[in-house]
């Protein structure tokens, strides 16, 4: 093979660049740290960096969920887990007071302790975290339960009878239930307003008639439980008994302690597809019998009924048995949330892992090459001055 | 036979010897000459003298100045500078637009949109946070920034791309002008009686040739008397000996413009297959605008899935007027149909179906029994923007117009909510919509009332009391229904542009995975054609290169040979001097 000149002087040029690289290469790689740094250096392992990376940051996410649903579970089984001993002090209460021997003072003292308990109940079932009701759904913004009374909000639903249109006027006990309206064949009477459970409520009422005789205009229905309907009749009887019903929702009784809150739990994305439930909602049957149990013995020691305080006992002990059963089921939550918790941070460790493997450099292996590369490069450097001087024209003189 | 004859023959050899120096003093002098062929003088006998029986030799001549070239590997060469010149070009384009795509120090694209979707995963999580709320229009801000800015710097390499072409056919053009000039010239230099291998002019058209080929992708094909034709890679010819077409700009369709021969303005095929040119078009209507169309597609798909499920949700402010984002063609909204609107760019994604709207009271009860009102949408009757304001209208406690083209529902001192959309209408036409988009990646960005108030972020939904209360309100605090449904955008594949159906960080992985492979393609591909580059010049080297040293031993040689014809010349006239002599 023929060799020239320049064919020398552009292979030495050519070495010392490709060197150079070397020597750029492994410069950029230890001071980063890092195998590559842009998609040109190694698309393929960017692209699995980027993806590594997208599960990193959906990991973090995750684990930002799960400690939000451990923060709120936890806040709500503490708070249950101190209900407890306060059914559990009525409970006691309700044994000494059902003694038949106690008398009225030693009731109406035992009832001022109920009366707190009850109001200790109320203020844990209220309890708000991080300024947002535990208990009441997703409706945070306000308490979970209240004690105000409520008239409630009757739906009247239209009969084959329609001659009538009623409402409900008062409902001063807090009633909530359903009434039938029968009236008598001509369509001129009411004969029966019977609730949910069957009983005519017009029989004892208006005067002991148990019927009312419709007028043109608004006639008034006084029932036994108190509630108080309108029935506005158009004038033209119709011979039809169905008279249609009337739903009444929402009422609560003075002394009554009500859920307030929705009927929607408070989910905590883990991931884009997947929720937990983070929340304990206050319409669970726990906290209605609690609250109904508490009453009843507040009632019954108030009235000193030592048969009643027994009643109530009963329904206490139920309490304590519902909020035992809701605690560990929120325990349970709880558990589960904090067993993905893990799931998710040894994953997090695993694709920390993974994601040096691709993206860190192997310094050892960098660190030879730029040691052999150094030799290369001294060597063809010397080699670029020793060419110069073999040519045939230095020994021409 | 004299010793006349001897002078004579001396001085043929003195005369030739003479001449060969020139050709090793030329080819010492062009020994660094990019492109210079090495020259060798052939040297021949002259013809003998015959004298009876006897021949005898009338000395030297140089019968030809031999160029020192493989035709072949000039042939292979001059395909090699056409790739690599694309090559190199095309990398230096894709490295010019790399940052664009982050690095592992600012990962870009994909790490934006998880931040965006971990903010509303958090929202999701307190929907009740005003500062998480806040957070999330910051992410949203930032990703639609990042798009924009990614949009923009695409398009203007795209046009610079464009604007480098010019120059460079410019030069193409003279080039081609040169080389059929040269053409002419080595023609005429190699034909009739003053005939000479025209070498030197040869190696300037074949460096002429060389450089075109950088520039715009050619087939060169020998023809006789020392002429050249040049073609395009699709058979047109460039150069004809000495008749050199030129090329020039012409626009095509709504692109950019392409390269056609001015004589005929027909598209001059296959010449963006190498050179500079055909890398310069490479990236600008290839590779660029390849990202540029994944970016566009990534924008509209994930504004159009994000505002899907935005507009059938609610924040925490309390909204009783809202105006749609696009704009119909029609000011008042009365002709073309809502799904048939040629200003809206995801009219066709409009079905048959209904919204619901729901007039609240400030605690968030319902003014009306039942608490919703469905609004029809159907696509086979028509139905046009007006009818949808005369419907909405039409509900207790609202109202809505259509002005310049945008429709406005306004509920006075009414809360407003929208729902349950199953016909597309609110999110193609903007209304409560999270994202504004139009039909490229440019015009992405947060809608102008979310940008003003985070709490117009939807995170709950209207959800009527079941029983039936107008007591109870529809909206609870901490509903996080319309934040999980905007979450979930994050893994769902979709396609509204009928591209390939894929999740936003999926189209956002794949940009950035297919520019990497470009890039790593355009990288090896530089790195083939430099080494075959080297290692075709090192053949040409050994070849067509001069070699100092050797040129040094001809030098020696020929000078040595001078000096004996001298000799001879002296030897002769000695010879006279005694023949002289005896004379005298």
């Amino acid at each position: 093979v023929r060799i020239t000149t320049q064919q020398i002087f552009d292979n030495l040029l050519l070495g010392i660049r490709q060197q150079q690289k070397i020597q750029a290469d492994g410069a950029a790689q230890v001071s980063s740290g890092h195998r590559f740094t842009r998609p040109s250096d190694d698309a393929l392992g960017f692209k699995k960096s980027v993806d590594i990376r997208h599960v990193q940051a959906g990991i973090k996410s995750s684990l930002n969920g799960l400690s939000t649903a451990t923060s709120r579970l936890g806040a709500s089984s503490n708070a249950l887990s101190q209900m407890l001993p306060l059914i559990q002090r009525a409970q006691v209460l309700a044994v000494q007071q059902s003694n038949a021997t106690l008398g009225s003072s030693e009731r109406q003292a035992a009832a001022a302790e109920v009366t707190t308990l009850q109001d200790q109940l109320l203020a844990l079932a209220n309890q708000k975290f991080e300024g947002e009701s535990l208990y009441a759904g997703t409706a945070t913004s306000t308490d979970a339960f209240n004690t105000a009374f409520n008239a409630g909000l009757a739906t009247y639903t239209q009969g084959v009878n329609t001659t009538i249109s009623v409402t409900q006027t008062s409902n001063p006990n807090g009633v909530n239930d359903t009434y039938t309206i029968t009236l008598d064949t001509t369509g001129a009477q009411i004969t029966n307003v019977t609730n949910s459970a069957g009983t005519d409520l017009l029989a004892a009422a208006n005067g002991g008639g148990g019927s009312v005789t419709l007028m043109s205009g608004p006639n008034t229905l006084n029932l036994g439980n108190g509630v108080a309907l309108s029935a506005n009749f158009n004038g033209t009887a119709q011979p039809n008994t169905d008279g249609g019903t009337l739903a009444a929702t929402g009422a609560n009784a003075t002394g009554n302690i009500n859920y307030v809150g929705n009927a929607q739990d408070r989910v905590a994305a883990i991931t884009s597809t997947q929720t937990v439930i983070s929340n304990v909602r206050g319409d669970e049957t726990a906290f209605t019998q609690a609250f109904s149990s508490i009453k009843a013995l507040k009632d019954a020691l108030t009235a000193n009924n030592a048969a009643g305080v027994q009643t109530a006992l009963g329904q206490l002990n139920a309490a304590g048995d519902a909020m035992t059963e809701l605690t560990a089921k929120t325990g349970g939550r709880l558990s589960a949330v904090t067993l993905r918790n893990q799931v998710f941070q040894d994953l997090q460790v695993q694709m920390e892992q993974r994601r040096g493997q691709i993206e860190d450099a192997d310094l050892a292996t960098v660190a030879a090459s730029l040691a052999r590369s150094q030799v290369a490069l001294q060597a063809a450097f010397s080699e670029m001055a020793r060419i110069g001087t073999l040519s045939l024209v230095n020994f021409l003189r | 036979v004299s010793v006349f004859g001897s002078l004579d023959v001396a001085a043929t050899s003195l005369l030739t010897q003479q001449r060969a120096l020139d050709v090793i003093a030329n080819n010492i002098a062009n020994a660094n000459t990019p492109g210079y062929s090495r020259q060798e003088a052939i040297l021949v006998s002259e013809q003998p003298q015959q004298a009876g029986v006897l021949n005898f030799g009338r000395g030297v001549k140089v019968d030809d100045i031999r160029r020192m070239l493989d035709p072949i590997l000039a042939k292979t060469q001059l395909a090699n500078s056409g790739q690599s010149a694309l090559a190199q070009t095309l990398q230096q384009g894709l490295a010019s637009v790399e940052s664009t795509f982050g690095s592992l120090g600012a990962p870009g694209l994909t790490s934006t949109l998880d931040a965006f979707f971990t903010s509303l995963q958090s929202l999701a999580n307190t929907p009740e946070d005003a500062i998480v709320r806040a957070d999330v229009l910051t992410k949203a801000q930032t990703l639609t920034t990042q798009v924009t800015d990614m949009s923009q710097q695409l398009s203007d390499r795209q046009l610079a791309a464009d604007k480098e072409i010019d120059p460079l056919l410019t030069k193409a053009n003279t080039l081609l002008t040169q080389i059929a000039d040269l053409n002419g010239r080595i023609a005429r230099a190699e034909l009739g009686a003053t005939a000479f291998q025209a070498n030197d002019l040869r190696d300037q058209r074949d460096a002429k040739v060389t450089d075109l080929s950088k520039l715009i992708a050619v087939r060169q094909v020998a023809t006789n008397n020392g002429g050249l034709m040049l073609q395009t890679p699709g058979g047109d010819f460039l150069v004809q000996n000495d008749v050199a077409r030129q090329l020039k700009r012409v626009a095509s369709g709504s692109g950019f413009a392409q390269i056609a021969f001015t004589d005929n303005a027909i598209p001059a095929s296959g010449i963006t297959q190498g050179g500079q040119i055909g890398g310069l078009m490479t990236l600008r209507d290839d590779k660029l605008s390849k990202y540029i169309t994944q970016l566009n597609s990534l924008a509209a798909n994930l504004a159009f899935s994000v505002n899907q499920q935005h507009v059938n949700g609610t924040g925490t402010s309390t909204v009783s007027t809202y105006t749609s984002g696009q704009t119909a063609t029609d000011p008042a909204g009365n002709t073309a149909a809502v799904d048939d609107d040629t200003n809206i760019p995801f009219a066709s994604k409009i079905v048959t179906g209904a919204f619901n709207i729901y007039v609240l009271n400030a605690d968030g009860t319902a003014v009306n029994t039942p608490p919703g009102t469905s609004i029809a949408i159907n696509v086979t009757t028509g139905t046009k923007l007006a009818d949808i304001a005369t419907a909405i209208s039409a509900v207790n406690g609202v109202s809505a117009s259509v002005s310049s083209g945008k429709l406005t529902i306004d509920g006075g001192a009414n809360r407003i909510v929208l729902g349950g959309d199953t016909s597309n209408f609110l999110a193609a036409y903007e209304v409560n919509a999270f994202f504004h988009s139009g039909t490229t990646a440019a015009s992405f960005s947060v809608d102008s009332a979310i940008a003003a108030d985070a709490g117009r972020i939807a995170t709950g939904v209207a959800t009527p009391p079941n029983p039936p209360d107008t007591t109870k309100s529809l909206l609870a605090v901490s509903d996080n229904t319309a934040a999980l449904g905007l979450l979930g955008v994050r893994d769902t594949a979709a396609s509204v542009d009928g591209a390939t159906a894929a999740s936003p960080i999926a189209r956002a992985a794949s940009l950035i995975s297919t520019f990497g492979l470009d890039v790593a393609a355009a990288n090896q591909d530089v790195s083939f054609r430099t080494a075959e580059s080297n290692a075709l010049e090192s053949q040409r080297q050994s070849i067509s290169g001069v070699n100092v040293d050797e040129e040094m031993v001809n030098l020696i040689r020929f000078q040595r040979s001078y000096e004996a014809a001298a000799k001879v010349i002296q030897t002769s006239n000695r010879m006279l001097d005694s023949l002289m002599g005896l004379i005298q």
